[in-house]
């Protein structure tokens, strides 16, 4: 009953979502989770208010297969600057039922744009709201996030993620039972055709997580695209392959729509 | 001693001080608030490519002036522009993915024209927008005005005098050095300026065929077009819009100078990357509006940089090389003067009379009637686009042309009174109406006895050149041979 609810609300989101495709999302911005880890240094235009929409399976062999629903709205409220409200709901968690999953809240700051004499610089601070009551779910979770970006080509650009992590909960059952861990991820976009083609651009990243405390260290390679099919819409599909856990993989898809 | 004299060598001829913003190293990505009609400029669908592609043809000549690629600047970066200029793209485009060397190094540059033209768009978008009243349309134009203000990047809403601007000892470099890249430049901003008459107070339904006209013009022949003395001014190619708002003309044209400025800059040879630096950033502050806050339109603190004087009948174009009060100098057109009908050379009347304007052959004119129009656009080859006042103020009459003179009209019933008077009050005897019910009523209550046209018979004829008509003749004061054109 409860998944045939969040069913109805995914696939109600999607279609709001698709309906709002006439309101201009720029796929060559790189947001979180829009459809890898990586993200790029820049945050959305002040006064662009963004929603984004996805699906995320993740599965393994030594895994249940999971489905999450993932919401996000974004408003760029100053000058290099955004704030965030996202809902991540579990269609399918990791013991076949459908979960509210939480709430996250996020803000992100720019502090300069790549020049001649540095690398764009920007920081992500993420706070993880569980919304349901099952066993080992209602601790907040966070994330502090620097990240650098800089062109290393024409118009090939690298990106550094470095994060803090607190899981909320157990969210994510296949990450491992120490909450707190720290995460490095290197990312590669590049915009597919230029100068003659304008609508996609291709990322790469690759990664590695591991508990504060010591323990396994897990890999994750993972290679996706952002492709704008409206004016201010923007479809992202993304595939990520972590080795080291439970659920070593994962399909990402959604889209990004400024209105 | 010495110290000092160092120190006064090192700061005479420093950037002045530069606002916070520019100091700054943050990417300042701003956008208009949301609105519902967002995006109506993809109403009509080639204009909107046409326009993103300007995008295009910007970001990638300025990324060869940053990287240096002079040599090949006249053959494979023109070419690769024309490319994407043949097939322009879909959607609007990030000129910072196109040109990511100089938006590294051009920040504060970049973020003044990313702005600027954000403010194309957004009122390209309230003119084409439909369903709005005049009255909706002027609070949304005040409005994005007045929020492109509040941005310390915006440039200044009054008029500068262009002939200080252009007069540097490094001005007009790129465009002899580089005479077919600045043409593309100098299109787009034609392509740039010359759509808001095609937009203003005309009814949504003819946009798109206009830019039939307007659309051939610049990819036929304004894009080619090496000749051309100056860049396009608005008041030039869309004299009602900047009759009607001086301050974004101004800003529009203000923009394009500096765009001018830095191709200027760039294609000046021996110049240092970190002098050329430095210059820019002067350039920019000239124009930028904090610089000149608290000056008024039509005044002049000093005659440079400061001189806000524009034609009396102009309010939306800062002088000219050579101007004279309303006298100026149109490539092309050759000399002009705008307060008086560019086809019988007679005074405008005030509004809401406003007469009519021609588009043809990449020029826009105001003119005093619908005949004088008519005529005028006959003595021009090609297709022509005249916008001309009914009897319903609302109700603007779009007449558009085919290479044999024969017009359509986007009021099927329209009509006209045309009973050959004397040219100075040719607008009390030369008129269009919605229908034949509205000039018949006219002329009952004017008590006048001419016939009543319908299009065909009125499109055949043709007055030729009134007696009034006086040409200009002054040698171009662009060219040192003097040629009057």
């Amino acid at each position: 009953m409860i998944r045939a609810r969040m069913l109805a609300i995914a696939a109600s989101g999607l279609a709001t979502a698709l309906a709002a495709v006439t309101t201009a999302s720029d796929h060559g911005n790189l947001d979180k989770a829009r459809p890898l880890r990586v993200e790029d240094a820049y945050s959305i235009a002040f006064n662009s208010r963004e929603f984004q929409s996805g699906l995320e399976f993740r599965g393994g062999r030594s895994a249940r297969s999971t489905i999450a629903f993932r919401n996000e709205l974004q408003f760029g409220y100053a000058r290099n600057a955004d704030v965030s409200i996202g809902w991540v709901s579990n269609l399918v968690d990791s013991r076949g039922r459908a979960t509210a999953g939480q709430l996250d809240l996020s803000g992100f700051w720019t502090f300069r744009q790549e020049s001649v004499r540095g690398p764009a610089l920007g920081l992500r601070v993420d706070l993880d709201v569980p919304l349901t009551t099952a066993e080992g779910s209602s601790s907040l979770g966070g994330r502090v996030r620097a990240i650098a970006s800089r062109h290393v080509g024409r118009y090939d650009q690298l990106h550094l993620n470095l994060d803090a992590i607190r899981e909320a909960g157990t969210r994510r059952s296949g990450s491992g039972s120490n909450p707190d861990r720290w995460a490095a991820t290197v990312g590669f976009s590049t915009p597919v055709g230029l100068p003659y083609r304008f609508e996609t651009t291709a990322i790469a990243e690759v990664g590695i997580e591991r508990a504060w405390r010591g323990g396994p260290t897990l890999g994750l390679v993972g290679a996706g695209f952002r492709r704008q099919f409206a004016p201010r819409a923007v479809w992202d599909l993304g595939a990520q392959w972590v080795p080291g856990s439970r659920q070593t993989w994962r399909l990402v898809t959604g889209v990004s729509l400024s209105f | 001693m010495i110290l000092a004299l160092l120190l006064a060598a090192a700061t005479a001829d420093g950037p002045p001080e530069l606002p916070a913003w520019m100091r700054s190293s943050a990417p300042d990505a701003v956008e208009f608030r949301p609105v519902r009609y967002q995006d109506a400029i993809r109403s009509v669908p080639a204009f909107a490519r046409d326009m993103y592609a300007t995008s295009v043809g910007h970001a990638i000549a300025y990324e060869a002036m940053e990287r240096g690629q002079w040599s090949t600047m006249e053959d494979r970066t023109y070419r690769t522009i024309r490319a994407v200029l043949s097939a322009p793209p879909r959607f609007a485009v990030d000129e910072r993915a196109l040109s990511p060397r100089f938006s590294r190094r051009q920040s504060s540059v970049e973020r003044v024209f990313e702005w600027a033209h954000a403010l194309h768009f957004r009122t390209i978008d309230i003119l084409a927008a439909p369903g709005l009243s005049p009255s909706e349309r002027r609070r949304a134009m005040d409005a994005a005005w007045r929020e492109y203000q509040a941005q310390p990047f915006a440039l200044t809403g009054l008029p500068m005098s262009m002939a200080y601007l252009d007069g540097f000892p490094w001005s007009g470099n790129f465009r002899r050095r580089y005479p077919k890249v600045n043409a593309l430049f100098w299109a787009y901003h034609w392509l740039q300026t010359a759509n808001y008459d095609m937009l203003f107070e005309t009814p949504p339904a003819t946009h798109r065929p206009q830019y039939e006209v307007l659309g051939a013009q610049y990819r036929d022949a304004e894009l080619d077009r090496v000749d051309r003395d100056f860049m396009p001014m608005m008041a030039e190619q869309s004299p009602r819009f900047a009759l009607a708002y001086p301050q974004i003309a101004n800003a529009f044209d203000n923009l394009h100078m500096l765009h001018d400025q830095v191709n200027d800059l760039y294609a000046t040879p021996g110049m240092a990357p970190a002098a050329r630096d430095r210059e820019i950033q002067h350039a920019i502050i000239r124009v930028l509006a904090s610089s000149h806050a608290g000056e008024t339109p039509g005044e002049a603190t000093n005659l440079d940089l400061h001189d806000h004087r524009h034609p009396p009948s102009t309010p939306g174009m800062g002088f000219m090389k050579g101007s004279e009060d309303d006298v100026m100098f149109m490539s092309g057109m050759g000399w002009m003067d705008m307060s008086v009908c560019a086809h019988c050379s007679v005074p405008f009347e005030p509004d809401p009379a406003w007469g009519a304007t021609v588009t043809a052959n990449g020029w826009t004119m105001r003119v005093r009637c619908i005949m004088c129009a008519r005529d005028m656009a006959s003595e021009t080859p090609g297709r022509a686009v005249i916008r001309a006042a009914t009897e319903q103020p609302g109700q603007t009459l779009v007449l558009i042309s085919d290479d044999e003179g024969n017009w359509k009209s986007n009021l099927p019933g329209v009509r006209f009174v045309e009973s050959g008077g004397e040219h100075p009050e040719c607008h009390a005897w030369s008129k269009a109406f919605t229908t034949a019910a509205a000039a018949e009523a006219w002329r009952q209550s004017a008590g006048e006895d001419v016939p009543i046209l319908d299009l065909t018979a009125w499109g055949q004829l043709n007055r030729g050149k009134p007696e009034t008509y006086r040409k200009i003749n002054r040698p171009n004061p662009y060219r040192d041979s003097g040629d009057a054109r």
